[in-house]
C-alpha cells in the first residue's frame, strides 16, 4: 500500500483518539444504538436528524458522527430480533431464525455473545476489504449493468429455499405474496397506479417498516398474549438463562471459515450500488444452510445461523462505503443521507476526495470502525440485563413493545395508517406463526422484487434493441454459477446423505 | 387436525387475494402487468398444490396428524379459545384507536395503563408509575429528539 495512504491512514486515527474528537464517534454509537434498539427507527432517521443540527460543524466531528450512526446501528437490531423476535429493521430480520430459538432454550447470552463478536470481527473484514479496494472500485463499478443486477435478484431469491424452513413449498408461496405485495403502488416505468384498489394512502406502495414490525413484533405480541406464555423464554428455561457470553464467541472462531466467508459475501453485496444491505443477510445465510455438511438445525437454534447473517450485515457497511466514496453512488438509505452530508460540506466524492481529503475519509473509516467494536462490547456488557428482559413476565412487556411498534411505525412518514396496517399485518403474521409459514421469504421478497422488475425490464429492453449480450458478460456467468450452485448443492447433498444411509 | 385447519384457511386466505390482483391486473397495461401476472399465476399454481396436499394427507391420515413439511415445526400449537382470541385481538385493535382518539403521546400513557390494569391485572399503582414513565419518555423523546410533532389525535381539534 502507498505511504500516503498509510499517512492518512495514521494520521485520522491520531485525530480520532485525541481530545475532543474522541467525544464524536462515543455520543454518535450510543444514539445509534439507543435508536436501532427501537422497532421501526433506524440509523436513516438519525442522520436525517442530525443534518441539520452538523450543518455547521467541520468536517472531522461530522466524519466521525455520521460514520459511528452507520457503525452502530445494525448490531442492537439484532439483539432485539434474538431477544424477542423483533427485528431492528430489514436486515436484522434474518438473524431471529435462529436467534429467537436460541433465546426461547435459554441461550440467549450465547446468541449475543456470537452476534457482538461477527458484527465486530465483520465489520474490521468489511473496512479492510474497503481501504484495499477504494483505488480499484470505479472500473469494477462502471462493469454492473441491469443483467448484473438481475442476476443478483435472482441469486438473492434462490436463497429461500434455505429461509422457508421445512416447507419449501410455503416459503415459495411467501415470497410470491411479497412479490404482490411490492408491486402495489405506481409502476415505476409507465407511471400507473397498481393494485390500490381506490386507496390514496397505497399509491405510494407498502412501507417496508409497517410490514415488518406487524409480521414480528405484533404477531409476536398477539403470540404471547394467544399462548398465555408467562415469558418471553420458554417457561422451564425461565429461571436459568442458560450458555454463557464465551460459549458464543468461541463459537465465531470455531465456525472462522463460515464466518470469513459471510464477510466477505457481506461486503461484496454492500459495494454493489442501489442493492440495500437487507439482502446480504438473507443472502448469507442462505449459503451458510446450503454449504453446511448437516443443516437439519437450522432455523431451530444453531449458533451458525446467527454467525453469517450478523457478520455480512456488519461487513457491509464497509462495502456500501465504497462506491459512496469513489463513485458519489449510495448503497443504500443510510449512504444516500451520508452523500447528502458530505455534499453539504463541499467535499465531492470521486477522484478529489481520494486524493485531497484522504485523511478525512479515513477519519469515516476509523469512526465506522470504532464505532462498530464500541457497540459490540457494549452490548456484550449489557447482555445479562438484556437476556432477564426475557423472564419477565410478558404481561408487563406486551403493552411496553406494542407502544415501542406503535412509535415505530407512526414515526416512519407521520401517518397513523402505519400503524393500522403493522396491525392488520400483525394478524396476518400471528395465523403464519401458528400454521408455521415462513414469513422471512415474504419480507425479503418485499425486499428483492423492485430490483427485480426493473432489472428484468431494462436487461430485455436492451436486449431487443441489441445493446447487450447476456453471455459475454463475465459478471453475469459467475453471478449464474453461483445461481445455479445454490440450488443444486442442497439438493446433491440429500441424495448423497441418502445414498450413504442406505448403502450403511 | 388444528394446524391443518388453520393451514386451510390460510391457503384459501392467501388465494382470495392473489386472484383479486391477478383480477386487477386486466385493468393495467401490457407493460405494467407482465410481471405481476406471472407472479400470481404461480403463486396460485403453488397455494393449490399446498392445498392439495394438505387435503391428501389429510385424507390419508383420517385427518389425524399434520402434514409433511409442518411435523418438524414443533408441537401443535395450543387451541386457543375463540373469546381468548377475540379479545386479544380487541386489545389490539384498541391501540390504533386510542392513538387516534387521544394522540401518540396520551394514547399511549391511556393505552398502557389500561392494558397493564386489566388485561394485565397489575396494581393501580404500577399500571399509573409505567404509564406515566413511558409518556414522559415519549414526551422527552418528541421534545428533543424528533423534530416533528407528534400525532396530535382527535380530542386536539
Amino acid at each position: 500500500m502507498d505511504s500516503s495512504v498509510m499517512d492518512a491512514a495514521w494520521e485520522a486515527l491520531r485525530l480520532v483518539l485525541s481530545w475532543p474528537y474522541v467525544v464524536y464517534p462515543i455520543a454518535g454509537t450510543l444514539l445509534a444504538m439507543a435508536f436501532s434498539a427501537t422497532p421501526g427507527l433506524n440509523s436513516a432517521s438519525l442522520m436525517a436528524l442530525a443534518i441539520p443540527v452538523t450543518f455547521v460543524w467541520d468536517p472531522i466531528p461530522v466524519m466521525l458522527l455520521f460514520g459511528s450512526f452507520v457503525g452502530g446501528a445494525t448490531f442492537m437490531g439484532s439483539v432485539t430480533a434474538i431477544l424477542f423476535n423483533i427485528p431492528g429493521k430489514a436486515s436484522n430480520a434474518v438473524v431471529l431464525l435462529d436467534g429467537y430459538p436460541m433465546t426461547v432454550q435459554g441461550r440467549a447470552r450465547e446468541a449475543i455473545g456470537a452476534a457482538a463478536t461477527s458484527s465486530a470481527l465483520g465489520a474490521t473484514v468489511g473496512v479492510v476489504i474497503l481501504v484495499v479496494m477504494l483505488p480499484f472500485m470505479r472500473s469494477a463499478a462502471l462493469a454492473l449493468g441491469p443483467a448484473e443486477y438481475l442476476m443478483i435478484a435472482i441469486w438473492g431469491l434462490t436463497t429461500l429455499a434455505a429461509l422457508s424452513g421445512d416447507s419449501l413449498l410455503r416459503g415459495l408461496v411467501a415470497a410470491g405474496l411479497g412479490f404482490q405485495l411490492a408491486f402495489i403502488g405506481y409502476d415505476p416505468r409507465t407511471a400507473e397506479l397498481r393494485f390500490t384498489f381506490g386507496l390514496d394512502y397505497l399509491s405510494d406502495g407498502l412501507s417496508l417498516v409497517p410490514v415488518l414490525l406487524g409480521l414480528f413484533a405484533i404477531a409476536e405480541v398477539i403470540d404471547l398474549m394467544a399462548s398465555g406464555r408467562e415469558t418471553l423464554a420458554a417457561r422451564q428455561a425461565s429461571n436459568q438463562l442458560r450458555g454463557r457470553v464465551g460459549h458464543g464467541v468461541r463459537a465465531v472462531f470455531r465456525h472462522f471459515p463460515l464466518f470469513l466467508r459471510s464477510s466477505v459475501l457481506g461486503t461484496v453485496i454492500g459495494a454493489i450500488p442501489g442493492i440495500g444491505g437487507s439482502v446480504a443477510g438473507f443472502i448469507a445465510y442462505g449459503q451458510a444452510s446450503q454449504t453446511a455438511a448437516d443443516s437439519s438445525e437450522f432455523g431451530r437454534g444453531d449458533v451458525r445461523g446467527v454467525i453469517a447473517p450478523e457478520a455480512a450485515n456488519d461487513a457491509k457497511d464497509g462495502g456500501a462505503l465504497i462506491p459512496t466514496l469513489a463513485l458519489g453512488i449510495p448503497g443504500g438509505t443510510g449512504t444516500a443521507l451520508l452523500l447528502g452530508v458530505l455534499t453539504l460540506h463541499g467535499l465531492t466524492p470521486g477522484r478529489e476526495m481520494l486524493t485531497d481529503h484522504l485523511v478525512l475519509v479515513f477519519v469515516l473509516i476509523w469512526s465506522l470502525f470504532l464505532s462498530n467494536w464500541l457497540t459490540s462490547l457494549l452490548g456484550i456488557a449489557l447482555v445479562s440485563p438484556m437476556a432477564r428482559l426475557t423472564t419477565v413476565r410478558a404481561s408487563r412487556l406486551v403493552p411496553v413493545i406494542l407502544i415501542l411498534a406503535a412509535v415505530g411505525a407512526i414515526q416512519y412518514r407521520g401517518l397513523l395508517a402505519d400503524l393500522v396496517c403493522a396491525v392488520l399485518f400483525g394478524i396476518v403474521g400471528y395465523m403464519m406463526k401458528r400454521v408455521a409459514w415462513p414469513r422471512i421469504p415474504l419480507v425479503m421478497a418485499l425486499v428483492l422484487a423492485p430490483l427485480f422488475e426493473n432489472s428484468l425490464h431494462l436487461t430485455l429492453r436492451l436486449h431487443e434493441l441489441g445493446r447487450i449480450d447476456f453471455w459475454s458478460r463475465p459478471l453475469v456467468i459467475v453471478l449464474l454459477v453461483l445461481t445455479g450452485t445454490s440450488l443444486v448443492l442442497p439438493v446433491f447433498r440429500a441424495r448423497l446423505a441418502a445414498w450413504r444411509k442406505r448403502r450403511a | 387436525m388444528r394446524r391443518l385447519r388453520s393451514g386451510s384457511a390460510l391457503t384459501f386466505g392467501f388465494s382470495l387475494l392473489s386472484a383479486w390482483f391477478l383480477w386487477e391486473s386486466f385493468a393495467l397495461s401490457r407493460v405494467a402487468s407482465t410481471v405481476p401476472r406471472l407472479v400470481l399465476v404461480l403463486t396460485l399454481v403453488l397455494l393449490a398444490a399446498d392445498g392439495l396436499r394438505s387435503w391428501f394427507h389429510a385424507r390419508e391420515r383420517g385427518g389425524e396428524a399434520v402434514p409433511d413439511g409442518d411435523e418438524a415445526a414443533g408441537p401443535v400449537p395450543p387451541k386457543v379459545d375463540a373469546g381468548a382470541g377475540a379479545r386479544c385481538l380487541a386489545w389490539i385493535a384498541l391501540l390504533p384507536a386510542a392513538l387516534w382518539l387521544f394522540g401518540l403521546l396520551a394514547g399511549s400513557a391511556v393505552y398502557c395503563l389500561l392494558f397493564l390494569r386489566w388485561r394485565s391485572r397489575e396494581s393501580w399503582v404500577f399500571s399509573l408509575a409505567v404509564a406515566l414513565g413511558l409518556g414522559g419518555v415519549l414526551t422527552l423523546l418528541y421534545s428533543v429528539v424528533f423534530p416533528a410533532a407528534p400525532y396530535a389525535g382527535l380530542w386536539a381539534l
